[in-house]
């Protein structure tokens, strides 16, 4: 099928919207729709068409439970102040000893850093088109990804890159950076993958995609679950 | 509910760490999300979890939000359809099956939709288009949206050939985005 084609990207994005896209075609979509800034704004369009279709829907108001679990989770993800008794200056402190203590703390008066904002433990595959998964990423509680190719992916990345991308819902693809092709890779970028749903990785020249969006095809693609 | 206004102002003050302005998005926008979950997913544990999710998420993305691209209440509504879309896609879960009730408030002048849509500012504007729609296609278009039934679920439940389902489910959402273009 050529996607490029503009009538068939609409028929599809309607699709998309409306559900009948289904299985390994909607992650397909999906995954195109990740690399390309054009059919994004189609499917956006379309959903901006679409979806005010949930008002025929009679509303029903949810029990007050739910709002008290939003309002909890809510007041976990605060950021916790670096002095506080969740911080982690203090704990740094107490923990070491005091040579280490008073140097940490010189340390940390020079250059004060603003707390990591806290992110749960989650994980993603990532597949390919054929829904083969050739890397594995793990999110760590700071917010630090380990992405780790269970297969040698040089044979792909031949004279190119493989850059990762972190695609919050609705949003462009923000780059994490270029990932090794044969061993495991830590990124530490707590900052670009908050809030991100879907990790990507993308084909790019060496040294990674000039235009800070992806510019070559994605190859792999997965959702992060909560672990 | 609120006007489009108002939703943005309080999406703009969530990405400002405003907790309470959270609270107030909640209770503006929950039941209709909720109502909407629901019917999705047909199981109110389900639908309870999902809200939580996606309110949560709303919370974590509303720097993302852009007033410039579509309406707070269409972004939340994606937020909340891809979420109850991906928990069905859960492998071995056991769903329960869809009730009539699509099926019968879309069926000829569907005038029950068509009332709680002509109410909404947002909303006036495609009740108006689905009118211009041939019923069935209203029909086929409300179950894959509403109960995300697939084009073959549909056959089956209207005893249709899956072709003709296709069909009308196509030319359906044509029509509708010719007139709303």
């Amino acid at each position: 099928m050529n996607y490029r084609n503009p009538l068939l990207q609409t028929q599809l994005a309607g699709q998309y919207v409306v559900g009948t896209l289904r299985g390994p075609a909607r992650r397909r979509f999906e995954g195109l729709m990740a690399a390309d800034a054009a059919l994004r704004r189609t499917v956006r369009e379309t959903e901006d068409q679409l979806l005010p279709l949930v008002r025929a829907v009679p509303p029903v108001d949810p029990p007050a439970r739910v709002w008290r679990q939003i309002a909890r989770r809510v007041r976990a993800m605060r950021e916790v102040s670096p002095w506080s008794w969740g911080g982690l200056y203090l704990w740094r402190l107490l923990a070491g000893g005091f040579a280490v203590a008073a140097l940490a703390l010189s340390v940390v008066l020079v250059q004060p850093k603003p707390a990591a904002t806290l992110v749960p433990a989650q994980m993603a595959l990532l597949q390919d088109k054929t829904q083969h998964v050739a890397l594995v990423a793990r999110v760590a509680a700071d917010g630090s990804v380990r992405v780790s190719p269970l297969e040698n992916l040089s044979g792909t990345a031949t004279n190119k890159a493989l850059e990762l991308w972190a695609i919050p819902p609705g949003g462009a693809p923000k780059s994490l950076g270029l990932i090794a092709a044969n061993g495991a890779t830590l990124v530490k970028r707590p900052q670009v993958l908050a809030g991100a749903e879907v990790l990507a990785v993308s084909l790019e020249p060496p040294g990674g995609s000039p235009t800070g969006a992806p510019t070559g095809p994605v190859l792999w693609v997965g959702k992060l679950v909560n672990v | 509910m609120a006007e489009s206004a108002t939703l943005q102002e309080l999406l703009v003050r969530c990405a400002q760490s405003d907790e309470k302005a959270l609270e107030t998005l909640y209770r503006l926008t929950s039941p209709q999300l909720f109502g909407v979950a629901l019917r999705m997913l047909r199981r109110k544990d389900w639908a309870e979890e999902v809200m939580q999710e996606c309110y949560v998420r709303i919370w974590q993305n509303a720097r993302n939000y852009s007033a410039a691209q579509s309406q707070p209440l269409t972004w939340m509504s994606r937020i909340v359809r891809n979420a109850c879309i991906d928990w069905l896609r859960k492998p071995q879960l056991e769903i329960p099956d869809a009730d009539d009730t699509i099926i019968n408030e879309w069926a000829d002048e569907a005038p029950g939709p068509m009332a709680r849509l002509a109410q909404f500012q947002d909303s006036k504007r495609i009740a108006e288009c689905l009118k211009r729609l041939e019923a069935i296609q209203r029909q086929v278009i409300a179950m894959a949206f509403f109960d995300d039934l697939s084009h073959s679920e549909i056959a089956a439940r209207l005893a249709a050939p899956l072709g003709t389902v296709k069909s009308w489910c196509r030319r359906g959402l044509e029509r509708l985005k010719g007139c709303l273009a």
